[in-house]
């Protein structure tokens, strides 16, 4: 029987994409190759190759991606300028003004591109933004004048009386609001429209205080703090080169705080100290230190693992009445915890998968059958005993990817080979007759399935999802530990053909190094964080790029703090161009 | 002066609001206000996810014929007289064999291909279209909203991009417009600024203020652009666009002639969710703040459990119903659901007096659509559509078959040249009004 070959799509290159209706996409056998995100290549693919020695990132297999010479963008490529994001401007105006008002929250929620809301393409701008922007600027500017004169925030930002000192202060309130706002040095010229606000309005009856806060609101309109703005030697310039320091700090404290930089950031970028190698290792040290680093948690992590699903999910009442808002809560705190101590201690990527320990408060404690721990907030617990290991077996991954009323070893397998490998199946050729699983004779959803991909067109891409997601079936729709469902004891053996021939496993903890061991790990989560920070979509196909993060991470030994950090030292963070190559 | 009395609460959610009616104390006629007589006409797409059963959802009378209905839309029977549906419309999708939910999706008001990897579509919508020609001089040009959250995380569908997978409208370059979710939110773009104690020039004031700071952006923004790539300045053209667009529209701001409703609190079922929708954009339209709207029920492949009216699993699961006989019976129930809150949208428009003397909904029009025909087969022919109200001079209370399967094109330029654009094609198929729709 001849094999049927497709070039799938990439679900995170851009370019014009092949495809072949005809043919189908997955040869039944998956690959180890890091190059061949998305692409099935010919020849058949191979799960996991397992490579000698030990890396801080990713455990066996994942010392250095293999690089696929045919398919590498350029290290430094060309990105979208991006808008500050809802979140980016809540936090942005925290920073500069001190206000504790959640602005963000009152715009529609942004675009997501390559699963994350910061990336510049698809952060538009309709006349909605606008005028939000400007009800969030008289909001947080007549709270800020409302203060107290002795408030600290208040005195940052108004260091003068405008009523007593006049055009002068007015002048040198706005130019250091500016330079703070803009994120770079400002002149004269460029706030004098700024400042022309506030004398047009004080000659035409306003007072001074009114007049200032006018021209500080032009401030926050402006494209320059709305937008990170870049810029290159003209427009159509083609080289690559570096940021300015202050182009670069503007990245480094979104990427790493998801707001603007702080005064010791934006020193080091005035010195030039930032330009340096030791200049920025050290800045980036700081900043992760820095309890703002915890964005890294709620913005990367949350959509990297996509955490907030939880809190959008509906497992039915009457199936699962033991799921509620609260439960919800907890297992995405107890996700978050576990990536901010994995990014905090310098653990291992591959710890992500193979913690022996997690984050409880009662209410999970309860969930998961294991002793409450004291007090009302989180404790790191062991596992040991909870039949659970890692994140794949906490509730927030196998919750998001089930169905409202039971589990779904598709959805699960699928998410496992999206998000932690970069390789998406390809969707369902057209015109496959896809039966639904909930019709039919009541069988166990693994006899279901086993059905299903009983023969092509199904059986080829089945046979790399299901028998992952199928590991899972000892946990419910809701993440609870089962041993049985109302159709008899669950199995959740499997088996799968990796690139060291075919691994068999019985339930999850035997398919957790199974997983740690493909080599695609690493670079796949080094892309998740490259997209994160530069705004722009990496894959497979910016090899270079991976490479280079990874081997600079594996030099670190420090496991995601290392990477996090590799990716803000490397070209691609710290160069642009204008114009492709 | 007319006093309107109608005594029912509203409950709108998240931030939370009630909207007590009456909505208003005054209803000014419009020569009142300085403006002409004209009353203006509206618009409204509407998007139900994930198809209809269709068996349910044809009518039973012959084409052509006055309309019986199917069991669907049995709740629309008293609206028979603003009511056409329009049978075997086929529609664009996408351009990979995947993804069919994106593709109608951005589809669906656009008529044109959605394309994988790519952020915009390549032209505006209708409601858009119609937002250009009839939107000019009130308050926004048009409203998008949505009956769930916008998706917080992953990607939407198959590989295609939110942007134009999870979005009905797109102006004139297919920028997606963003949709507000939240109900009080949604409350306060509409009726905020409203404030009863500000003097005329107070008023002139805070607009000249607006103004002056949008001008001294401009200039900064264009300077900028300049100096841009061209896909940043391509980006920073939507910027400068929007600040046009609202300083245009600020003096508009201030002859909003509604007293606002009054706010109190409570979550949100589904129903009362669309029914606050729907009274939104009634409310909407009454006073003149927009005259163009779209509603987006759910998000693509929207899987909503709807266990209250037996239907418990995913609405999106549900539609993949395979033959199954309780899964579509399932399907049957949500459809349902949906054409009962149509009737509910439809009552409240009918219940608002409008400028003429006559009802809103004898001046609007609204399209109702969905991504797909059959979950199953989740084709893009024999669309599900219908149209209701009395905005457009078609002869209504109708099922009208089109087997030559002409493409929503040819409706849209329909429309289009109902409310005063004359064009003559529109998206990737029209190049003709649709024949049939005035008797």
């Amino acid at each position: 029987m001849p094999k049927l070959n497709r070039t799938a799509v990439s679900s995170l290159g851009v370019g014009s994409c092949v495809i072949l209706p005809l043919l189908l996409g997955c040869t039944g056998v998956m690959s180890g190759d890091p190059g061949s995100h998305g692409q099935m290549a010919p020849g058949g693919l191979t799960l996991g190759q397992t490579g000698g020695g030990t890396s801080s990132v990713g455990g066996a297999g994942a010392g250095g991606a293999t690089a696929n010479p045919q398919a590498s963008k350029p290290e430094v490529d060309v990105m979208t300028i991006r808008r500050l994001n809802r979140t980016q401007y809540t936090n942005t105006l925290r920073d500069l003004l001190g206000t504790k008002q959640d602005q963000g929250s009152k715009f529609p929620p942004d675009d997501l591109s390559f699963g994350f809301d910061n990336i510049g393409e698809a952060l538009s701008l309709q006349p909605l933004h606008i005028e939000l922007f400007e009800s969030s600027a008289d909001t947080v500017l007549a709270e800020l004048f409302a203060l107290p004169a002795t408030d600290a925030n208040r005195m940052k930002v108004l260091g003068c009386d405008p009523q007593a000192g006049g055009h002068a202060c007015v002048d040198s309130t706005v130019l250091a609001f500016a330079e703070r706002a803009f994120r770079r040095p400002v002149t004269e010229a460029e706030v004098a429209p700024f400042v022309a606000l506030s004398d047009n309005s004080t000659k035409a009856g306003s007072t001074a205080a009114d007049g200032l806060k006018l021209a500080l609101k032009g401030v926050l309109m402006s494209p320059y703090f709305l937008y990170k703005v870049e810029l290159d030697a003209s427009p159509t310039a083609k080289d690559v080169h570096r940021l300015t320091a202050f182009e670069l700090s503007t990245r480094l404290s979104y990427y790493l705080w998801s707001s603007m930089p702080d005064d010791a950031l934006y020193a080091s970028a005035k010195s030039g100290d930032l330009l340096t190698d030791p200049g920025l290792t050290s800045q980036i040290t700081r900043m992760l230190a820095a309890p703002a680093s915890q964005a890294l948690v709620t913005e990367f992590a949350a959509q990297w693992l996509n955490i907030r699903r939880v809190a959008a999910v509906k497992p039915d009442a009457t199936t699962y009445p033991a799921f509620n808002a609260d439960l919800a809560t907890s297992m995405q705190t107890e996700t978050s915890m576990l990536f901010s101590n994995l990014l905090g201690q310098g653990r291992p990527l591959s710890e992500l998968l193979t913690a022996d320990y997690s984050f409880v408060d009662t209410t999970l404690a309860t969930f998961y059958g294991m002793p409450a721990p004291a007090g009302s907030g989180f404790t790191k617990v062991p596992l040991a005993g909870s039949h659970r290991t890692g994140f794949l077996m906490g509730g927030s991954f196998l919750t998001m990817t089930s169905n409202p009323t039971r589990t779904s070893p598709v959805k699960r397998g699928k998410w496992v080979l999206e998000q932690l490998l970069c390789s998406p199946p390809p969707p369902p050729p057209a015109g496959a007759n896809i039966a639904a699983l909930d019709s039919g004779p009541p069988l166990s959803v693994r006899a279901k399935l086993e059905q299903h991909r009983a023969k092509e067109p199904c059986n080829s891409c089945h046979s790399l999802m299901d028998p992952i997601g199928l590991a899972f079936e000892n946990f419910d729709g809701i993440g609870a530990y089962r041993t049985s469902d109302q159709y008899g004891a669950i199995d959740a053996t499997g088996t799968l053909n990796t690139a060291n021939g075919v691994a068999t496993f019985n339930g999850a903890e035997q398919l957790i190094p199974i997983l740690t061991a493909d080599a695609r790990l690493a670079p796949c989560a080094a892309s998740k964080v490259l997209t994160y920070a530069v705004g722009r979509g990496f894959s497979n196909a910016d090899a270079t790029a991976l490479t280079n993060v990874l081997a600079a991470t594996d030099k670190t030994g420090q496991g995601v703090r290392g990477l996090i950090g590799s990716v803000a030292l490397s070209e691609s963070f710290r160069s642009r161009r204008a114009v492709g190559e | 002066m007319r006093k309107l009395s109608y005594g029912r609460r509203l409950f709108l959610g998240g931030a939370a609001v009630t909207i007590a009616l009456p909505f208003f104390e005054s209803l000014v006629p419009r020569e009142a206000r300085g403006q002409a007589a004209v009353v203006p006409k509206r618009f409204l797409g509407f998007f139900a996810p994930n198809g209809f059963d269709m068996a349910d959802f044809r009518p039973t009378s012959a084409s052509g014929a006055p309309l019986t209905l199917g069991p669907m839309m049995a709740s629309l029977e008293p609206f028979k007289e603003q009511l056409l549906v329009l049978g075997s419309l086929q529609n664009t999708k996408q351009d990979h064999p995947l993804g069919d939910h994106s593709g109608g999706i951005g589809a669906m008001l656009t008529n044109r291909t959605v394309i994988y990897d790519t952020e915009k579509m390549a032209g505006p919508s209708i409601d858009q279209l119609v937002a250009k020609q009839i939107g000019g001089t009130t308050k926004y040009a048009s409203l998008s909203l949505a009956g769930e959250p916008g998706a917080t995380d992953g990607s939407c569908d198959s590989g295609y991009r939110c942007s134009v997978g999870n979005h009905i409208s797109f102006d004139t370059n297919g920028v997606p417009l963003p949709k507000l979710y939240d109900t009080g939110q949604i409350f306060d773009q509409l009726f905020q600024g409203f404030d009863p104690s500000a003097s005329q020039a107070d008023i002139a004031r805070r607009n000249a203020d607006r103004k002056s700071v949008l001008d001294s952006v401009l200039a900064q923004a264009t300077d900028l652009k300049g100096k841009l790539n061209t896909g940043d300045a391509a980006m920073l053209d939507q910027y400068l666009s929007a600040v046009r667009d609202v300083e245009s529209r600020i003096d508009v701001a201030s002859n909003a002639s509604c007293m606002p409703p009054t706010k109190s609190s409570g979550t949100l079922s589904d129903q009362q969710r669309h029914e606050i929708l729907n009274q939104l954009v009634s409310l909407a339209f009454q006073c003149d703040i927009t005259r163009v709207a779209s509603i987006m029920w759910g998000n693509v492949t929207s899987n909503r459990n709807y266990a209250s009216i037996g239907a418990a699993g995913g609405h999106h699961d549900i539609s993949h119903h395979g033959g199954n006989v309780d899964q579509i019976a399932k399907l049957k129930k949500i459809g349902k659901w949906e054409m009962d809150r149509l009737a509910h949208l439809l009552t409240t428009l009918k219940g608002l007096p409008d400028s003429d003397g006559r009802t809103v909904l004898d001046n609007t029009l609204i399209f109702y659509s969905s991504d797909i025909s059959d979950g199953d087969a989740h084709n893009h022919d024999d669309m599900p559509v219908l149209l209701a109200g009395g905005g457009a001079d078609f002869t209504m209370n109708r099922f009208v078959d089109h087997p030559e399967k002409p493409h929503f094109s040819d409706l849209f330029i329909s429309i289009a040249n109902a409310f005063g654009s004359n064009i003559t094609t529109f998206g990737e198929h029209g190049m003709a009004p649709l024949p049939g729709l005035k008797a």
